[in-house]
């Protein structure tokens, strides 16, 4: 009998093991999503003046690294794709568990509709990620409740045990799946930041598109009811509740022909509104459906950081939201943060056009790619910007350069021939003199000086040059063939005492 | 509450702990048999099923001891028509269920246009079932095989037996109806035997048959899908209806050998038949059993038949004419019990045909393999034979699958429309709703059912063997069974990474 | 009685040895064809009645239990 027993209980044992170990393995991802609480609960208080609740096109769009260096405006982007009101009101009184911030953006997306989890998987697969990612058990069991009440499909018991859930996905674990470690970019801060682009251009984008037939006044009483209890927490918490609109290039008519239903709600609920979603707004951020977009809904890396400078600028204006960028505590790490964003982007677009792009927003205004003899540099990409410059199909081992016309002149591709033949050499191009030096070192430098004004672009040493006449400050990116980033040089005249032309960079 | 369930699961446990804790008085773990078998049937159905279900029993207890107290007295006629009308009672009660209450349907409908309302009625559960358990108690006592019950909660019980209503299998009272007037003591090996049939019944369901029932679903849904890729997917699928009845059995099974209760064995290697009759021996074997007790025989044994054939002119018609005629007869009821409409009546018909055909030409096809030297001992004789039943029962499968004789027909059509064998190897299938990874698990778990039963067909009892390894052994093959059907099984939403990203549609 | 019995067998199956052989059914040698043959013809012979209870291996194995089978018949009626 005894041994029976025994039996039974190490069988239990063992399998409760089992299953908890199971149950590790198999968490869902989120897209990366999942890591955001963690993030969360290591910043401080000043790191999130603002949260960012919403949905997907706000997820692409609100970039906070970028908010910042535009304006000092700290932040982190707690939204989801296929935001329901009941799902916001959950992650806000999660996120109020660790921080209160000053201000909350939210682009009450599901004000119109339901948002329950038996309408569609999407939806119900946005119930699961919320529920795994609230922490507060009694969090979750209300979220449970309410689910279960108001949507009559769902039952608790699959909710509760991850492994039960996810089970199916054995087919797609990964490495991923069996790291102990995770870590997060320190720049990332809930962002998307996805660097694909859309490159399928269906319309232009004219005022006629916001054209509608019949405002849309039908609001949906749950999201509306749910909606009404999130801003209600962040009043009495007393942060200022701001809807944030972002801009789309798709179906504009019916969010135009909602948009004044959505305005008297949030004046009635005291909730402040920006609304990018109009054609003034998308030809003050250039919004290109082709470039800035990586599907027809959302923005894409280069058109969440001319979004989130709008976005900042006008917070800027409107409220009074402190500018971090000063503050001693803060400034460091996220300066430093800004700086590894800056690198990352730059050495994660996929084509050197996207590269000369997202560099565009970072303020450079010069990009040169290089390449060794012994590489290839038979970029497809690079074919078409050299074509659509007129510059043919070849792509030969060699340097190309272009240039983004800051100073009003046109931009320009050039190409030019490297001799393996010569250690110092002078080349001269459409836009300038290129000099390759060789130094004492054994480090080639190269000294590019382009009609009167001088570009440096080095591999990595610092060297101070004299400048014969420099005309303003430029900022040149050089990439190697694979488009990582080589050196983010920045060169600025410096004429402080006057007669010596130093050459500062930075890095 | 259906078997892959987990209030199944929850009832099993509370139903199972207390049937052992009244196992000191029988009449008190009957009752609580009793109570568990009602209370499922309300579970899975409602209340007009049970009421149905109690008032054939009742019918059948009466008219049992009525009966058998007819022949007690010697009074053949009024014994015999007593029977017939008890069993004819019982049949239209069962025909009218099954196959005419669509008719009736559209007869209530017409009602209720025009303002009559009429309850629907749909069929009660297990009816296909434990009538035609009835039917043969009945034939039984009027044979003498055995007296009437006269225990009614005795009778009860096991007519409403919970595990088997369902599905089945077959409970005949003269072969399990005195387990049910026993005690039944709780028995450590026995019960983790049982558990052992229970996981490995749940694996073939959950993992294998949803999952092959998946890729059925999408092939069979697309119009282009021809030649052998439907022949493949209708290969599978006789896999699919394999593993999950004989999933659903083994639990049933399990779960009555917990209980203590031994039911007949429904499934004997069926795979492994050398020809069609043979595939029926160890298919639904209890359903066979029936039939074969209740209807070929009597047939073949029966004195006008006999007398009717010994008319005929031809000697070998006269051997081979009322075992062909039972065959068909035997056949075409058993398509017609598997569903209602024509494609299970020429699903029956052509099983009836092969069987009927392997008895008419059965002397010729003797004399035809010795005069050709074919020996039907060797091995590469025995897999032909086993190739050409599976190939031939694949094409009958194509007409119980499809929804009426039209689809089945066009399936057929559709499968012989094409000779494309590359289908097969290219990935063509894998767009059909499994990806690569889905698939080779359905593909090794068929081969891993496949060995199963290729050792018992060689006669190894594998639970006795397990239970003799040691523990490591044992506790890792549950474990490994356990998390497979956790991991593997077809349950819940199925969520990929694919489905979290949102896609732009 | 047993004559006409071993008439009928080999009737129905001239190339087996029934005197001998005492595994029928188990070995195979004559299959369920054969023994309904048999059965029909037995019962036709001598007025019994077999029904499909008493077709079984161990009424059928050998020509002594066929002799067997069909004198309990006889007894019954």
């Amino acid at each position: 009998m005894k041994k029976r027993v025994l039996s039974i209980v190490s069988f239990i044992v063992i399998f409760a093991l089992l299953f908890t170990l199971f149950q590790g393995m198999f968490k869902q991802k989120w897209e990366g999503r999942y890591m955001r609480t963690d993030d969360l609960k290591r910043l401080s208080d000043e790191d999130v003046d603002i949260l960012a609740f919403g949905t997907s096109e706000l997820w692409a769009g609100y970039d906070p690294i970028v908010t910042y260096h535009q304006q000092g405006i700290t932040g982190y982007n707690l939204t989801t794709p296929f935001n329901s009101a009941i799902t916001a009101y959950y992650q806000l009184c999660q996120a109020l568990e660790y921080h209160t911030p000053k201000f909350v953006i939210c682009d009450f997306v599901a004000l119109f509709e339901d948002g329950l989890p038996s309408e569609d998987s999407n939806i119900e697969n946005l119930f699961c990620e919320t529920f795994d990612i609230l922490e507060n058990p009694k969090l979750k069991l209300k979220l449970l409740r309410d689910v279960c009440e108001l949507d009559d499909t769902k039952t608790p018991t699959s909710w509760f045990f991850p492994l039960i859930r996810y089970h199916s996905m054995w087919n797609e674990l990964s490495r991923d799946n069996f790291v102990l470690d995770y870590t997060v970019e320190p720049y990332r801060k809930g962002a998307r930041l996805e660097s694909t682009y859309y490159r399928s251009a269906l319309y232009r984008n004219t005022p006629e598109n916001w054209n509608y037939e019949e405002e849309n006044t039908n609001l949906s009483d749950i999201s509306v009811k749910y909606y009404d209890m999130f801003i209600d927490k962040c009043h009495e918490n007393g942060i200022t509740v701001i809807a944030v609109l972002p801009p789309m290039l798709y179906n504009q008519s019916e969010l135009a022909a909602r948009y004044n239903t959505q305005a008297e709600y949030f004046y009635s609920r005291g909730v402040y509104c920006l609304n990018y979603n109009t054609y003034e707004q998308t030809q003050r951020m250039d919004l290109d459906l082709e470039r800035d977009f990586y599907d027809f809904l959302h923005l894409n890396t280069l058109g969440s950081i001319k979004f989130s400078k709008v976005l900042a600028d006008d917070l800027r204006t409107y409220f009074d939201i402190p500018d971090r960028r000063n503050d001693e505590n803060i400034a460091g790490v996220w300066d430093a943060a800004y700086e590894q964003f800056k690198m990352d982007m730059l050495n994660s677009q996929p084509t050197i056009r996207n590269t000369v792009e997202i560099a565009e927003q970072f303020g450079y205004d010069a990009i040169a790619q290089v390449a060794s003899d012994r590489d290839d540099i038979y970029s497809g990409e690079l074919a078409a910007l050299n074509k659509e410059f007129g510059y043919g199909d070849e792509l030969k081992t060699g340097y190309y350069l272009y240039y983004n016309g800051v100073d009003g002149s046109d931009k320009k591709i050039d190409y030019y021939e490297y001799n393996r033949e010569l250690d110092d050499e002078i080349i001269e191009t459409s836009m300038g003199t290129l000099t390759r030096a060789f130094n004492l070192d054994g480090e080639y430098k190269y000294h590019f000086a382009m009609n009167g004004k001088d570009l440096f672009s080095e591999r990595k040493l610092y060297y101070q040059y004299e400048v014969v006449n420099p005309r303003f400050a430029t900022k040149l990116l050089v990439v190697d063939k694979d488009l990582n980033v080589l050196s983010m040089s920045s060169w600025e005249y410096n004429n402080a005492n006057g007669s010596s032309n130093l050459v500062r960079r930075f890095e | 509450m259906e078997i892959k369930s987990l209030s199944y699961i929850l009832f099993l446990l509370v139903t199972i702990i207390i049937y052992f804790a009244s196992c000191r008085k029988q009449s008190a773990q009957r009752l609580v048999l009793i109570i568990a078998n009602v209370s499922f049937i309300l579970f899975v159905s409602d209340v007009r099923s049970l009421f149905i279900i109690f008032f054939l029993v009742t019918l059948a207890y009466f008219m049992g001891i009525i009966i058998e107290k007819a022949v007690k007295e010697k009074n053949k006629k009024k014994s015999k028509v007593l029977m017939w009308i008890t069993v004819i009672f019982f049949i239209s009660f069962l025909c009218y269920f099954k196959y005419f209450k669509e008719s009736f349907e559209i007869l209530r409908e017409a009602f209720a246009n025009n303002g009559f309302e009429i309850s629907s009625l749909l069929t009660p559960i297990g009816l296909s079932y434990y009538s035609l358990s009835l039917v043969a108690y009945i034939i039984d006592i009027y044979h003498k095989k055995h007296p009437a019950e006269r225990n009614y909660l005795d009778f009860l019980s096991f007519v409403t037996f919970f595990p088997a209503i369902v599905e089945g299998p077959f409970g005949l009272y003269r072969s399990i109806g005195k387990q049910f007037k026993e005690v039944h003591y709780y028995d450590w090996d026995r019960m983790v035997s049982g558990l052992q049939r229970i996981l490995w019944g749940y694996f073939k369901k959950v993992v294998i048959a949803d999952r092959i029932g998946i890729i059925v679903l999408g092939v069979l849904g697309d119009e282009n899908a021809v030649g052998l890729l439907v022949f493949w997917i209708m290969v599978l699928y006789s896999f699919q209806i394999y593993t999950d009845f004989s999933g659903g059995i083994d639990v049933i099974m399990g779960v009555s050998e917990i209980m203590g209760f031994k039911l007949s064995e429904n499934f004997n290697a069926p795979f492994m038949a050398k020809s069609v009759t043979e595939f029926w021996q160890r298919w639904h074997m209890s359903f066979g059993e029936v039939m074969e007790k209740y209807i070929y025989f009597p047939i073949v044994l029966n004195k006008s038949v006999i007398k009717f054939s010994k008319k005929i002119k031809s000697k070998y018609f006269q051997t081979v004419f009322s075992a062909t005629i039972a065959s068909v007869i035997v056949f075409v009821l058993v398509g017609i019990w598997h569903g209602t409409g024509w494609n299970y009546v020429v699903y029956g018909c052509y099983q009836a045909f092969f069987v009927s055909s392997a008895v008419l030409l059965g002397p010729l096809y003797k004399k035809a393999k010795t005069a050709l030297k074919i020996d039907d001992t060797c091995i590469s004789w025995q897999i032909f034979a086993t190739v050409r039943t599976f190939v031939i029962l694949v094409f009958g499968r194509m007409l119980t699958r499809a929804k009426d004789l039209e689809q089945g027909i066009s399936l057929i059509k559709r499968t012989l429309s094409a000779w494309n064998p590359h289908v097969i190897f290219d990935g063509t299938v894998l767009r059909y709703g499994l990806d690569y990874k889905n698939y080779y698990l359905v593909i090794c778990c068929i081969i891993l059912v496949m060995i199963v039963d290729v050792l018992h067909y060689r006669g190894m009892k594998i639970r006795e063997t397990i239970m003799k390894q040691d523990v490591v052994f044992r506790y890792a093959l549950y474990f490994a069974a356990l998390f497979s059907i956790i991991i593997f099984g077809i349950y819940g939403s199925q969520y990929s990474a694919a489905s979290f990203i949102y896609q732009g549609f | 009685m047993e004559e006409k019995i071993m008439e009928i067998l080999t009737e129905v199956r001239p190339d087996v040895d029934f005197e001998n052989e005492k595994s029928l059914i188990d070995d195979g040698v004559i299959e369920s064809f054969d023994v309904i043959q048999i059965v029909t013809s037995l019962m036709d012979e001598f007025d019994i009645a077999i029904d499909a209870d008493d077709i079984e291996p161990e009424n059928f194995n050998s020509f002594e239990d066929i002799c067997k089978l069909v004198q309990d018949k006889i007894a019954d009626n």
